[in-house]
């Protein structure tokens, strides 16, 4: 079993449709002005994780999401005849990190964008803990999709979240709110709900929670001091 | 990064319009490139631009590309993998997403079960009879590498062997996509020639490898990433990302002692930056790219690429730039065949989009 400590955490509220015009303000903070028009809501969500989590470019960072740019995706196949580069460029499946990390310079020297979706929190977990690194941002998320959500290519349900882990908590770091863990070994008595979404449903309410699958381990999340 | 422990690789190959990668390597060896003039998005009436493909660019069922990259997995198809200590990797950078263009512009609903990556990988999944411990890496053209990092990472933490598997295949919302960015144009690629303007060839193939900490076979010495974000679709032109993508392996390297199998697409800015960042650091390694034969194979190219360069290591002959020509940006540019016996090993590059960088360096024993 491998073992992180959980020092900060970032989590939004699930939306639905439109993303919320007071989760928009919120999220935009510390963006350049007339900056907001060039974000999708995942480049928002990165955006706002990141720098909640004050990401530093010799962190390892793992993204997960299923359908990633769904809109970018969706308004860019509408484009043609004509296919907008803007849009094809914002498509492009690391694109929302792109969003966040290219107006401001900031580069990372190690980045795993993730996609899937049966498993995805365990896969998640297990990739950023696996790293062996001192220090691990974890996000992940949804953006809603629209004609993509009715034929399941895209999310009906906006959310995001994101986990700053530490190997070791030192005497200069945070004092660790929880940890989070991965095993290969099945547990056929805990959840059987890996996916993301659900995942961050147990972090957003600070939940312990264990999910196992057969073939992929288990991921536990536990807290320190439960709200 | 720097991995601490070397990976085998038991086994590799890819597909190419060419057939294998014994086939592909005789090809490139040959001088041959499968780069052809196609309808931009398929159309007669529309412009011509440079792609190398299996076959012209259509909607089918299952997807043309679903039944190469069974072929190609025959060998690794059956229910040891996807366990949870045989975990695969699947890298792309386009999974199924030419079945959701087809799906929305000639309302081919049947594509619907390839249109995501998931369920593109799914329908993989099914067919090579895999368990379900499959992770999905997606980072643009460095896809492959990240994926053999993911997968090196979780052989490192316990697993027995990892299978990685990467394809990728060209549809109109790729060509569109290129087209727009105004990086695929008429002209065929000559990469790393030095001219006033360039272009890219997209390709298709795909690739597997399987990777183990203990076996016979060729070994993943180093791997790197670095990320630029400079911008959204450039380099730094001064050549920083290629210097901060090998600074943290450089000192594990035989400099005098290695060759390097380039991105080398064929756009002229990202090709003089990577040729003199790389003369500079390696002045006596032959540099070559292929994808003047072979194309842009996307999020594939480090797989595909890396299969090639194992079999020119394994008959001690890698193939040059092929379809380039002098003058070239540096001095060191291979435009022919030439011997890998003097090189331990081969530094493979892949570059993509936001300055993502990736590299392996891999030697023969």
């Amino acid at each position: 079993m491998i073992s992180y400590h959980i020092s900060k955490v970032f989590s939004i509220a699930p939306y639905q449709g439109e993303m919320p015009q007071e989760l928009k303000q919120s999220l935009a903070e510390g963006l350049a002005r007339g900056a907001l028009r060039r974000f999708s809501d995942s480049g928002l969500h990165a955006h706002a994780a990141l720098r909640e989590l004050k990401t530093q470019e010799s962190e390892l960072l793992v993204s997960a999401s299923s359908f990633a740019e769904s809109r970018s995706l969706e308004e860019y196949i509408d484009s043609f005849p004509s296919a907008s580069p803007a849009r094809f460029q914002r498509s492009v499946h690391p694109s929302a990190v792109q969003q966040a990390r290219v107006p401001n310079s900031a580069p990372l020297r190690r980045y795993i964008p993730l996609a899937g979706q049966e498993g995805l929190a365990i896969t998640a977990v297990r990739t950023a803990l696996a790293s062996n690194e001192d220090n691990v941002i974890l996000i992940g998320g949804e953006e809603c999709g629209t004609w993509s959500v009715g034929i399941q290519a895209g999310s009906e349900t906006g959310y995001a979240f994101g986990l700053r882990l530490m190997k070791e908590p030192g005497k200069d770091q945070p004092p660790s709110l929880g940890t989070i863990s991965w095993s290969m070994d099945y547990d056929d008595k805990a959840d059987k709900d890996a996916s993301l979404q659900h995942f961050h449903s147990q972090l957003h309410t600070r939940s312990s929670y264990k999910a196992s699958h057969p073939d992929m381990g288990s991921i536990t999340l536990s807290w320190n001091n439960r709200p | 990064m720097i991995r601490q422990n070397d990976i085998r690789i038991l086994s590799c190959d890819c597909i190419t319009p060419f057939g294998d990668s014994s086939a592909t390597c005789e090809a490139l060896l040959e001088g041959r490139s499968n780069v052809r003039q196609y309808p931009l998005l398929g159309n007669a009436e529309e412009a011509l631009v440079p792609l190398s493909l299996f076959d012209e660019m259509h909607a089918d069922l299952p997807p043309r590309w679903f039944k190469i990259v069974q072929k190609l997995l025959a060998p690794v198809c059956g229910p040891q993998w996807g366990r949870a200590d045989t975990p695969v990797f699947v890298s792309s950078s386009n999974f199924g997403v030419d079945s959701l263009y087809y799906l929305r512009h000639e309302g081919r609903e049947d594509q619907l079960p390839y249109a995501v990556p998931h369920s593109s990988v799914e329908q993989i999944r099914k067919v090579c009879g895999w368990g379900h411990n499959i992770s999905l890496c997606s980072h643009a053209c460095v896809s492959a590498h990240i994926a053999i990092s993911c997968a090196s990472d979780a052989l490192a933490s316990g697993a027995k062997q990892a299978l990685v598997v990467s394809y990728d295949f060209i549809s109109p919302f790729v060509t569109g996509g290129f087209n727009a960015l105004k990086i695929l144009n008429g002209q065929a690629p000559k990469p790393y020639h030095c001219a006033p303007s360039g272009s890219i060839a997209l390709g298709e193939g795909a690739a597997y490898a399987v990777l183990a900490l203990e076996g016979e076979g060729p070994t993943i010495r180093a791997q790197s990433t670095w990320n630029e974000m400079f911008h959204y679709t450039a380099n730094e032109p001064e050549g920083s990302g290629f210097a901060k993508l090998l600074e943290p392996i450089l000192p594990l390297l035989d400099k005098e002692r290695i060759w390097l199998k380039g991105h080398g697409t064929g756009t002229v800015e990202a090709g003089r930056i990577e040729a003199v960042t790389l003369a500079k650091l390696f002045p006596q390694a032959p540099l070559t790219g292929w994808k003047g034969a072979l194309g842009h194979t996307l999020g594939s190219c480090g797989l595909i690429e890396l299969a090639i360069a194992l079999r020119a290591m394994e008959q001690g002959r890698a193939p040059g730039t092929v379809a380039s020509q002098k003058p070239c940006f540096t001095e060191n540019i291979a435009l022919k065949p030439f011997s890998t016996k003097p090189y331990d090993a081969v530094l493979i590059l892949s570059n993509a989009f936001g300055g993502a960088h990736a590299a392996m360096c891999v030697s023969n024993d």
